[in-house]
Formats: C-alpha cells, sequence, structure tokens
C-alpha cells in the first residue's frame, strides 16, 4: 500500500482544472470539474450511466475538448493542443473501449499490432512485443484468430493487449467489463491492476461497485457531472463510503 | 511481462516514416490483390479513359510523319497578266524573290512556255494556227524548306495572290497545306479530349477512394485513436489511387499496343498498294513511360482529394 508522501510525491499523470463539458446539443455533462492523479494510481470513475464518466476519459485522450477549464496529462495541457499534436499524445496511452473496438477483417496479432504499426516500430520488434502482450493477457495462442471467433472475454483481452502493447504511460478503459460475467470482469480488472503495478497509470469508469470495492483503490463518483466523492481507501479507509455494506472489507 | 515493459517505443523518425510508406504501399496493393474483381470494373474505365486520347495522339503522329513524308519542295507559279511587259516581269521578279520565306525566283517568258507546251503535249498543230504568244510570263517561286513546313507557307501564297500583275497564282501543296491546318487543329482537339479524359480519371478514382474509406470508417477511428496522424491514415488511400492509375495506365497501354497490333497489317498493305513503305508507329518508350506517369499521378491526385476532404468531414464532425 502506498503511503501519504508517495503518492503526494509522485507527478501528477493527470490534472483537470475547473473543467466544464457543454455539448453542442445543450447536454451539460461535466461541470467544474476538478482533481488530480499521479502517476502510480490507478483510479476508478463511477456513476449512474450519464454521469459523465465517458467524457471524462475523452477529455483526457484528447477525443473532445471542455467547453472551460483545463485538462492536463503527463504534464501537458491537452485540452489546448492543436489537431496535430493530439497523434502523438494518443500513442503514450492505452484506451481500451466496452465495444472492444477491434478490427474484424485482422487476425488478433494484427490488431495487437496497430498501435506499435502506427509508431513505425520495426518488423522484428513487433512481433516480440506483441506476442508478449497475448502471453500476458493470455492469449499466445489465439494469435491467429480473427476477432470474430472469439469470445466477449477474450475480445475483451485483445483490446486491452492493443492497449499495453506500446507500453503506454496511461491506459484509459469505458466500461472494459461491462458486457462480461462477474467472474471474466474480475480477471480483467486483475489486469488492469498489474499494470498499474508495473508502473503505468490506470483509470477505469465502471459502474461495477462491487467489483470497485474489491480492488481497493481510488474511487472518483460522479453525479450529474459534478464530483461527489474523491474516495481514497489508503488514506482514509475508516471513511470507506461502501464499507458498511462490504462484508469483505478487512 | 518483461518484453512488454521493455523500454518504451523509440527509434529515428526518418526510418519510422519509411516503414509507414512500406507499409501503406504493401498494404494497399495487398487490400488490391484480395479483390481484383472488384476492382475489374474501374480499371476498365479507366484503361479506357486513358487509351482514348493515347490513340489520338498516335493517329496525329503517325499522320505527321506521313504529310512529312510527302512533303516536296513546294513551288507556286504566277501567271501574271498577258498585258505585263518583260521589263516589268523583271522586277516583280526582284520584288518577289525580296519576300521573307523564299529561296529562289525564276521566270519563264512566253516563248519558253510556249516550246515547253510544245514538247510536253500533242497540240503542235493547233498551236502553229495561232497568231501570237497566248502565253504569259510566269514566276516560279521556290519557297525555303522551313517557310513550307510552317503556317507562313498560306500566308505567303496570299500575299502572292495580292500582287495587281498576277492573274493566275497555282500552288500544288496547298491540300497539304490544309491538310496540315487540320492537324493543328486535331492537335488542339486531343489535348482539350485528353483533359477532359483526365477529368474522368480524376473523378473515377476519387470517387473508388471516397467508398472504400466510407468502407473503413471505423478502421479509420481506431487507428486514429491509437494515435495515428492524419498522414498516416490517408497514405494507404493515396497509394490505393496511385495504384489504380498505375494499373489503369498499365491496362491501357494495353489495349493501345493491341489496337496499333491489329491495325499495322492493313496500313501497311494500303501504304504498299501506294508504293510507300510507310508502316505504323506504335507508343515509344517515353511516350510509354508518359502515359504511365499521367496515370499514377491523376490517381495519387484523386485520392489526395478524396482522402483531404474527407479528413476535413471528419475534423469537423469532431
Amino acid at each position: 500500500m502506498s503511503t501519504h508522501a508517495e503518492i503526494t510525491s509522485a507527478p501528477n499523470a493527470i490534472r483537470f482544472e475547473g473543467v466544464t463539458k457543454r455539448f453542442a446539443s445543450g447536454f451539460q455533462a461535466l461541470t467544474e470539474l476538478s482533481f488530480e492523479m499521479s502517476a502510480d494510481e490507478m483510479v476508478f470513475i463511477t456513476g449512474h450511466s450519464g454521469a459523465g464518466k465517458s467524457t471524462l476519459l475523452r477529455l483526457i485522450a484528447a477525443i473532445d475538448r471542455p467547453t472551460r477549464g483545463t485538462v492536463y496529462a503527463l504534464g501537458q495541457p491537452v485540452s489546448r493542443f492543436s489537431a496535430s499534436a493530439v497523434p502523438k499524445f494518443r500513442r503514450e496511452l492505452g484506451l481500451v473501449f466496452q465495444d472492444h473496438r477491434l478490427l474484424f477483417d485482422r487476425s488478433v496479432y494484427e490488431n495487437v499490432a496497430l498501435p506499435l504499426v502506427v509508431a513505425g516500430v520495426a518488423h522484428k520488434d513487433i512481433g516480440k512485443r506483441v506476442r508478449a502482450a497475448l502471453d500476458h493477457v493470455n492469449l499466445g495462442s489465439k494469435e491467429r484468430a480473427l476477432p470474430i471467433t472469439l469470445s466477449g472475454g477474450e475480445q475483451q483481452r485483445v483490446g486491452i493487449a492493443r492497449a499495453a502493447v506500446a507500453k503506454p504511460k496511461i491506459i484509459l478503459a469505458d466500461e472494459p467489463t461491462g458486457n462480461l460475467d462477474p467472474e471474466l470482469s474480475a480477471e480483467i480488472m486483475q489486469l488492469f491492476v498489474e499494470f498499474n503495478r508495473a508502473g503505468t497509470t490506470v483509470v477505469v469508469a465502471s459502474h461495477d461497485l462491487h467489483l470497485v470495492r474489491k480492488l481497493e483503490k481510488r474511487v472518483l463518483v460522479l453525479d450529474h457531472g459534478k464530483l461527489i466523492d474523491d474516495f481514497r481507501p489508503a488514506l482514509h479507509r475508516a471513511d470507506a463510503p461502501f464499507a458498511a455494506q462490504d462484508e469483505d472489507h478487512d | 511481462m518483461t518484453e512488454l515493459h521493455a523500454a518504451p517505443v523509440k527509434q529515428s523518425a526518418l526510418r519510422a516514416w519509411a516503414r509507414s510508406h512500406a507499409y501503406g504501399l504493401l498494404s494497399s496493393l495487398g487490400r488490391f490483390a484480395r479483390q481484383p474483381f472488384n476492382h475489374l470494373l474501374t480499371l476498365g474505365v479507366l484503361a479506357l479513359a486513358l487509351a482514348l486520347p493515347t490513340l489520338g495522339h498516335l493517329s496525329l503522329k503517325n499522320l505527321k510523319h506521313l504529310s512529312g513524308a510527302l512533303s516536296q519542295p513546294g513551288d507556286v507559279s504566277l501567271f501574271l497578266q498577258s498585258d505585263v511587259s518583260a521589263s516589268r516581269a523583271q522586277s516583280l521578279q526582284d520584288q518577289v524573290a525580296a519576300m521573307s520565306g523564299i529561296s529562289g525566283v525564276s521566270m519563264k517568258t512566253p516563248e519558253q512556255a510556249l516550246a515547253e507546251f510544245r514538247e510536253l503535249t500533242s497540240f503542235t498543230d493547233a498551236l502553229n494556227v495561232l497568231e501570237g504568244n497566248p502565253l504569259p510570263y510566269v514566276l516560279v517561286v521556290t519557297m525555303d524548306a522551313s517557310t513550307l513546313k510552317s503556317e507562313r507557307a498560306t500566308a505567303l501564297v496570299a500575299e502572292l495572290r495580292q500582287i495587281k500583275q498576277v492573274e493566275i497564282v497555282q500552288f500544288d501543296q496547298e491540300w497539304l497545306l490544309r491538310l496540315k491546318a487540320l492537324m493543328a487543329l486535331a492537335e488542339k482537339a486531343v489535348w482539350v479530349f485528353g483533359a477532359l479524359l483526365a477529368l474522368t480519371v480524376l473523378l473515377v478514382i476519387g470517387n473508388t477512394i471516397r467508398l472504400e474509406i466510407a468502407g473503413r470508417s471505423d478502421e479509420i477511428q481506431i487507428v486514429r485513436l491509437v494515435g495515428a496522424s492524419k498522414a498516416f491514415v490517408r497514405r494507404p488511400f493515396l497509394y490505393s489511387g496511385f495504384w489504380f492509375g498505375a494499373f489503369g495506365a498499365g491496362l491501357s497501354i494495353l489495349l493501345v499496343t493491341l489496337a496499333i497490333d491489329l491495325l499495322t497489317p492493313s496500313v501497311a498493305a494500303l501504304a504498299l498498294s501506294y508504293g510507300s513503305a510507310f508502316q505504323l508507329q506504335g507508343l515509344s518508350w517515353i511516350e510509354l513511360l508518359c502515359v504511365l506517369a499521367i496515370g499514377t499521378v491523376l490517381g495519387w491526385l484523386g485520392a489526395l482529394i478524396a482522402s483531404t476532404s474527407h479528413l476535413l468531414k471528419t475534423e469537423a464532425a469532431d
């Protein structure tokens, strides 16, 4: 478990400063959001559907831009990037989606290799890295398979291997266990815990409170676009919001 | 795990750029090879659009070659009015000789002409009946070779017609000049026609690439999310356009060569019947390379237009 000193000494991986996001339709997804995440953290974003979890991740990945405020990632003002600066920044990220977003006309290997091909990695290094990533998610034997032949859990592990293959500094996952049964979900979450242990900042949006609670990581709770709780189990064990209803809690 | 968490990806930008180009070139060729029949119709249209102006150009080239072979020293005969005196004819000869584009002027006196006439025709008896010599002075004007080949020849003949004392101007090569003028017009027509068909190639390839982009919009979204630059997204499509242009041009060269091969024996037989050794000329190496270059450049350009407009659209949607 991290101590308080360790957390504050680690550099900020992500920082939101008074971030508001209002869509063209008039819907306000996020309101005056401010928080920081250090580089060694794994953070869950929870909240009801429509609370702004996905929007928050999209702002970090520079897919959307805030209406007001500034989003910093890796010490850079992501929300003020020019369009041409975004691709290079994205290569520092690994993105995981609920619907996997795989290319169904390409093999598992080619899907996982995509970020390396985009980054212009040499052919022989791509092979090594892709196999390592697939082994890591226990799909070493499926590299020639087409994604359509895989189960939902396996497809999501391909997506995770793709997100991790280029050794990103930050992994962002949007409801990565949304369509999976509890057992598979726990396996998937464990993968993220391992990436975080190896030094990657991990941000997971999830409404699976039971699973989130079990992993004892920091949790940001959103409600209608507002940050209503920032729970750090390592620091405020006694204040744990779920402690009362969680029998397994130690 | 150790491999996965090895040092972050780092390498020279140039090599990464070269790899990305190799990827674009080969992946687009691979997609081409995987569905050749889907592309056959498009390639057929491109080949025809490129073959038609090429054939037009070849026809002109052969006509020029033929008319060049027909060109002989062009003599213009000026029949002076019958009341022109010897001294006046002499001064006219000097005047005409001083005009530009003329290499020489010789004069035939009515006596010489009559003698010639007697020699060449069987009207000797009839001529004897005549009281005087009815033939006028004749100036035989020889144009220099460069004038004869240019449009100046027609103008020069017109100028000679303007001379007051000239009764009749006879110019045997006139039809050849008319042919040349027609060919100059046809050459311009081939250019216009060629430009229109080039535009067709551009639009056909642009539309094909647009459809290809639409069919792969999910893929484009995903590679953008993993950090692909716009140039990276665009590259396979540019190469795709390049291949369309190159294969279309190759096919058009094949068509043109076939057409020439089909026509050559008939043309040779026709030429032989006129006692000429004229042979149909096909595409030279330079022309062949030109057709390939024009095809590929048009393909690449069409793809550039289609992909740029798509990227601008998605940008606006972001």
